[in-house]
């Protein structure tokens, strides 16, 4: 019987890893991806596309946006850009008006006087109208800060030549110039997140998300979805990727089609964006709960594989405080046992952590030449310090036990015994000091502290805050209404 | 009144004839898509072989 709580107990600690395991897992699918043979069907396509922008007071960057839009190397003939007004109040009418009259046959202004209603909303309107005709055979959805590179639609659109693809969404990187700390951590999240993570459910044949930011979608999946994208969640993306997955067609990642986005550039701004899809994924796991784990039925999007790393998201907090919970309560039952479960904990996180990072690198370079050092940090210097640890430990403890013991640290020691005990909490009290450093952000003291207190404490356990916010919120039942990023036109000059 | 297009919608994304030779530029840069990818799968392989080799020390050292 003790045995086995201590088999319970250890196995909960080692839940800690699973995020860094399921990553590992996706990092080895996204290696595969060429094994599916992405290309195989890849056809020369220009078809007609309506890109519909949704803005709601995006003067500062919407026009930017057009322009991009229109310097593609694609078919001009064959491009309409319709950008839903919603209500603005800033100078985006303007901006919208200058476009349309340099170029009437290109850009349709399709002004809401009462907007504020939503993206989703918006960009429903936008819908409506291109369906009055027969002329477009394709949408695209873009934000209104979103900058295309020159070949990310016609990169895109070759994977129609397969009958059976629905959706396809871009690469969308992080393209704040000067980027400031939270940028590049971001920077660094893309490359896992959609780089390589997108590239993996590629693999799978399930993609949880057509990115917001840039999603392409056939008419005739649209047509199978009644033409409009759900409102009533927070992640009308995603349900919208799964929707045409469920509808038999198939959703797919263009990983060389680079879109360049602004994100925030202030934890608090990030961590007002990050509740909302936290919260939409919340959702979207209610909602289709009979996907989950049901493959026979309903394909790819209910295998084990797409189970493991939609979990790994949405139980990335769980996991981290029943890794806590079994530390803690086998600290105080079974010291030696604590001890070799943290060894293997920390080993495991060490090795997955490794791998993952170093293929982020090298899966982006570009990208990673300016964020690599976040890339590292991405855990929090202290848990970067227990991963290595974990890595070297064996290595390095013969080494300084005898310092140790000239300074009078012997094992048993009450202040290593409280190192060890702060480091069997650490995992949870990492999240609780992110969510820390977000107030200390807001309070507007002590700034020149917030930037390298997040370096100590860590991005991933701010996101799991984030996670946690998101969770509560949803418990509270918080208002639903999209809260917008504030953008002001910080993407450099990278677009190629 | 409106002509209505009655062919299909996959025939409509069709602007070349199956039969049409690629452009250059296309088949250039799906030719420089397939070996980024292709070269995906043996970077992780290397890292992969730099992890193991980093576990093998450590636990010959454990």
């Amino acid at each position: 019987m003790i045995e086995a709580v201590d088999v319970i107990l250890v196995a909960m600690v080692l839940s800690g890893a699973a995020v860094l395991v399921v990553g590992c897992f996706q990092f080895i699918l996204a290696g595969l991806h060429v094994m599916r043979r992405p290309y195989a069907r890849a056809m020369e396509l220009y078809p007609r596309v309506a890109v519909i922008i949704p803005a709601w007071n995006e003067g500062a960057v919407l026009g930017r946006t057009i322009d991009r839009l229109l310097a593609m190397h694609y078919p001009q003939d064959r491009l309409r850009v319709y950008i839903v007004d919603d209500g603005s109040t800033d100078e985006t009418p303007r901006v919208i008006a200058d476009r349309a009259a340099l170029s009437p046959a290109a850009v349709v202004n399709l002004r809401r006087e009462t907007g504020g209603g939503g993206k989703a909303h918006a960009i429903n309107y936008g819908l409506r109208r291109i369906q009055q005709d027969d002329w477009y055979e394709a949408v695209l959805i873009i934000d209104a800060d979103v900058l295309v590179s020159d070949t990310a639609l016609r990169r895109m659109a070759r994977h129609f030549g397969d009958a059976q693809v629905g959706g396809v969404t871009a690469y969308i990187k992080e393209g704040s110039e000067p980027a400031n700390y939270v940028n590049r951590f971001v920077s660094f999240e893309y490359i896992t997140a959609q780089a390589a993570a997108r590239r993996a459910q590629n693999t799978l044949g399930a993609q949880a998300c057509l990115a917001g930011g840039a999603q392409l979608i056939r008419r005739a999946a649209l047509e199978r979805l009644g033409g409009e994208l759900e409102t009533s969640t927070l992640a009308e993306d995603t349900v919208t990727t799964f929707r045409i997955q469920l509808a038999g067609y198939d959703v797919v990642f263009e990983g060389n089609a680079v879109v360049w986005a602004e994100e925030p550039d202030t934890i608090a701004g990030l961590w007002r964006q990050r509740v909302r899809w936290a919260r939409g994924n919340v959702q979207v796991t209610r909602l289709f709960r009979g996907v989950w784990l049901h493959r026979l039925r309903v394909g790819p999007l209910g295998g084990p594989g797409f189970a493991a790393i939609w979990a790994s998201v949405i139980f990335m907090p769980v996991f981290m405080v029943a890794s806590t919970i079994g530390l803690v309560v086998l600290f105080f039952s079974d010291r030696s046992l604590s001890v070799q479960a943290f060894q293997w904990l920390w080993a495991l996180a060490g090795g997955t952590f490794l791998f993952v990072t170093l293929c982020s690198l090298l899966i982006d370079t570009e990208a990673a030449r300016r964020c690599w050092r976040e890339g590292l940090l991405f855990p929090g210097a202290i848990n970067l310090a227990l991963i290595m640890f974990g890595l070297f430990g064996p290595v390095i403890t013969p080494l300084i036990q005898p310092q140790l013991a000239a300074v009078g640290l012997h094992r048993g020691q009450p202040l290593l015994t409280y190192v060890l005990f702060f480091s069997d909490i650490w995992l949870t009290l990492s999240i609780v000091c992110a969510y820390l450093v977000k107030r200390l952000e807001q309070s507007g003291h002590l700034r020149a502290l917030v930037a390298p207190l997040l370096y100590v404490v860590g991005y991933g356990p701010l996101l799991c805050a984030v996670t946690v916010g998101g969770y509560l919120a949803e418990l509270r039942g918080a208002d639903r209404r999209w809260e917008k990023t504030d953008k002001i036109g910080r993407i450099g000059e990278l677009v190629a | 009144m409106k002509h209505r297009d009655t062919r299909s919608i996959e025939d409509r994304l069709m602007v070349r004839a199956p039969d049409d030779r690629w452009s250059d530029e296309f088949r250039v840069e799906l030719q420089r898509d397939r070996r980024f990818e292709g070269s995906l799968m043996r970077r992780e392989t290397a890292v992969l072989a730099i992890v193991l080799l980093v576990i093998l020390l450590r636990v010959i050292a454990s």
